[in-house]
């Protein structure tokens, strides 16, 4: 496991956790939630994160895609 | 949060007198552009009463019915954590709006069922306006249109706003929708985790029915996105759109206004002023009225208008195209050292041209108290009319040393916009969160013509409306003051020096001698600066009576007299008071087009908060500036 800030362009991976922050209920309703699939699409600039959760496109900033613990399973 | 509901009576038909109808989404998933489908040509965009945030209205006929259409801000869900979703949230079920219209994005549908599963169990009845069905084709997402309606349990019109189709269904939908008994209120908490978990659950279940992805593409979006967000390249992209942006606004606009200009003030004034002359030439007060006061007044309004409609139809492009949100996310972490968010850095950088068309710019960050906080310190970054006195006064106090002195009044104007954020922040906005970057980013898309141009119109048919009255009577007011005699002479034939504007300028004068430039002419200068910044050379000039006929003036002499005085006012430490003033220049009360801008967006309230705070800012900033300078041995 590692968190979805370490993941590689083009990869896919399953959320497994997220821990407990002012913005988790806002993240929960973008879909960033357990079991969820993500794709990162980008690395962007100071540590923010591109990615895709199902037909949604999210901007994350690094703090934020620190504190998402995630499961690879594939390369797109 | 909503709180509870506890009556189905609409608080806000009461106050409007017919059925009103809200349009609710997310962000970017076509609900302006449905909104302007249905209200046509009759829609008003401002803030909603009380509050700074935009929603718009329409009176639109249905069936022969009149009803109040609504565009609410964006809304991810029914648990607000900004003033914008809270409003929304507020007059959806708080009061009870007569029916919703819930607008969904076919290739985003995910995200925007977690609203759709809120808006279920409120009491209006709700109408799903499925848009983006182009979008969702191109990328091969299919939607069971049939399987949605029957799991949503509500009616759903697949409709592409952009080209009409689908709008008259829709419009049906509405009637229907009105006809219906408001259903029993279901709703109590909305932002509890385990709820929210339970909504998702529900959403990957509908999800599952309804959509087939077996044909789904890897989008164009994808790769362009890895090019525009990218640390280095991002950012180089992001500054030749804002150049482009900037040159426009100035560049392409400058000769306009120039041509605006001279046909208002120079033709119809001089044709006006001849006339006068021939009809009335025993009354110069009348020829003053008209000309230097409505005329001038109302040329001061119009030649504000190609920058504006520049900026206006160049930000509807951005917006449309989604790259505002990429533009956003690269702009970010700069932006945060000023406690602004990414979208700031737009309106900032076009207030670097003109700060009238960068305080309704601001319209583009978003969140109300950002957007607020915003507009606050657009005022503090040195425009175009600034620059002209910069140039003026450094090429005659510093000579070689000119081009520095500017430039160093461009660091002291960033360096003003970080210090006013945070002191705004300290005063005003204490409890805006410091929220990481989390927002979601719309697909790219062809901007729409109608739409940028319907979108430019509005904003400057806006703004003329509610600036131009403050401008005209500022203007008018300057008239007045210059034109009354305080010592001998007629009503308008009066020199500046013995008018009440002359009285005036004596007065205040003194309040600068801390700064080193307690001289009248100059005091006077600054007063009528507040109608336009680039006024302040030729008031300067009126107020050494060097203007001619033709209002041309000796800059010889003009110089001759500024450097007397400057070296007069400050006991010999001119280029320390020189330095203050340009100082004072950059950062006291915003132009009257500003100030009607602000009151446009914020109301009259912020608009004098920040023409008060910017004038203490500037005076003390003024003071310091000179103070140390004049201690350190500066002469």
């Amino acid at each position: 496991m590692s968190t979805l800030h370490g993941l590689a362009v083009g990869a896919v991976a399953r959320i497994c956790e997220v821990a407990e922050q002012p913005l988790r209920v806002r993240m929960t309703a973008m879909g960033l939630r357990p079991g969820a699939e993500v794709a990162m699409v980008a690395h962007g600039a100071r540590g923010s994160r591109l990615v895709r959760v199902g037909d949604a496109r999210l901007a994350l900033a690094r703090e934020v895609a620190l504190s998402i613990e995630v499961e690879a399973t594939r390369v797109q | 949060m909503c709180s509870e509901c506890q009556s189905g009576t609409s608080v806000i038909e009461h106050t409007l007198g017919r059925p009103v109808v809200a349009l609710v989404g997310r962000p970017n998933v076509g609900k302006s552009t449905l909104f302007s489908r249905l209200a046509g040509v009759h829609r008003k965009m401002g803030n909603w009463p009380a509050t700074t945030v935009e929603v718009g209205t329409s009176i639109v006929s249905i069936q022969g019915r009149d009803i109040e259409l609504l565009d609410l801000p964006g809304t991810s869900s029914l648990s607000p954590v900004s003033p914008d979703e809270q409003l929304a949230c507020d007059l959806v079920v708080d009061e009870g709006v007569d029916a919703v219209v819930a607008v969904v994005d076919a290739s985003n549908i995910a995200r925007c069922l977690y609203l759709v599963s809120q808006l279920r169990e409120i009491q209006a009845p709700v109408v799903v306006a499925l848009t983006m069905g182009d979008v969702a084709d191109r990328r091969g997402i299919r939607v069971d249109v049939e399987a949605l309606q029957r799991e949503l349990g509500l009616p759903v019109i697949p409709v592409v706003p952009r080209s009409g189709q689908g709008v008259e269904a829709v419009r049906n939908a509405i009637a229907s929708a009105l006809d219906e008994p408001h259903r029993p209120h279901r709703v109590l908490h909305f932002d509890d985790l385990e709820q929210a978990d339970e909504r998702l659950r529900w959403v990957g279940d509908v999800m599952a029915t309804v959509i087939d992805r077996s044909d789904e593409r890897s989008t164009l979006t994808d790769r362009v996105d890895r090019i525009v967000t990218a640390p280095l390249l991002g950012t180089v992209v992001l500054l030749a759109v804002l150049w482009v942006v900037f040159q426009a606004t100035t560049t392409l606009a400058s000769p306009v206004q120039g041509a605006l200009d001279d046909l208002i003030n120079r033709g119809l004034g001089g044709l006006v002023s001849g006339w006068i002359n021939a009809i009335a030439p025993a009354s110069p007060w009348l020829r003053g009225l008209v000309v230097d006061g409505v005329i001038a007044g109302v040329g001061t309004l119009l030649t504000f208008l190609p920058v504006m409609s520049i900026m206006f139809l160049l930000l509807a492009l951005l917006e449309d195209s989604g790259y505002m949100s990429r533009a956003a996310v690269v702009a970010d972490h700069l932006m945060r050292v000023a406690g602004l968010p990414g979208k700031a850095l737009l309106p900032l950088l076009v207030g670097f041209g003109c700060n009238v068309p960068a305080v309704s710019s601001t319209r583009s960050v978003g969140d109300a108290r950002h957007r607020l906080l915003t507009g606050l310190v657009v005022p503090f970054t040195a425009c175009s009319a600034r620059l002209a006195v910069y140039v003026f006064v450094a090429g005659i106090f510093f000579g070689d040393r000119a081009g520095t002195v500017v430039f160093l009044m461009y660091l002291v104007s960033i360096t003003l916009v970080v210090m006013g954020s945070m002191l705004f922040r300290l005063a005003f906005f204490r409890g805006i969160p410091r929220e990481p970057l989390l927002i979601e980013l719309p697909p790219y898309r062809l901007p729409t013509t109608k739409y940028v141009f319907a979108d430019a119109w509005l904003r400057v048919k806006g703004f003329l409306q509610e600036a131009g009255g403050i401008v005209v009577s500022t203007v008018l007011i300057v008239w007045l003051l210059m034109s009354i005699p305080l010592a001998g002479g007629g009503f308008a034939q009066t020199p500046v020096a013995d008018s009440a504007y002359g009285a005036i300028s004596r007065a205040v004068a003194p309040v600068f001698a801390p700064a080193g430039f307690d001289d009248w002419h100059t005091a006077g200068a600054l007063l009528t600066g507040f109608v336009a910044k680039e006024v302040v050379i030729s008031s300067w000039a009126q107020n050494y009576a060097l203007v001619d006929s033709t209002r041309h003036f000796n800059r010889a002499s003009l110089s001759a007299d500024l450097k007397r005085d400057f070296d007069r006012s400050s006991g010999g430490h001119s280029t320390a008071a020189v330095l203050a003033f340009l100082v004072f220049l950059t950062a006291y009360t915003p132009c009257v087009a500003t100030v009607g801008a602000q009151r446009r967006e914020f109301g009259w309230r912020w608009a004098a908060t920040g023409v008060v705070s910017q004038l203490a800012f500037a005076w003390l900033i003024a003071v310091l500036v000179y103070q140390v300078l004049r201690l350190i041995g500066v002469s």
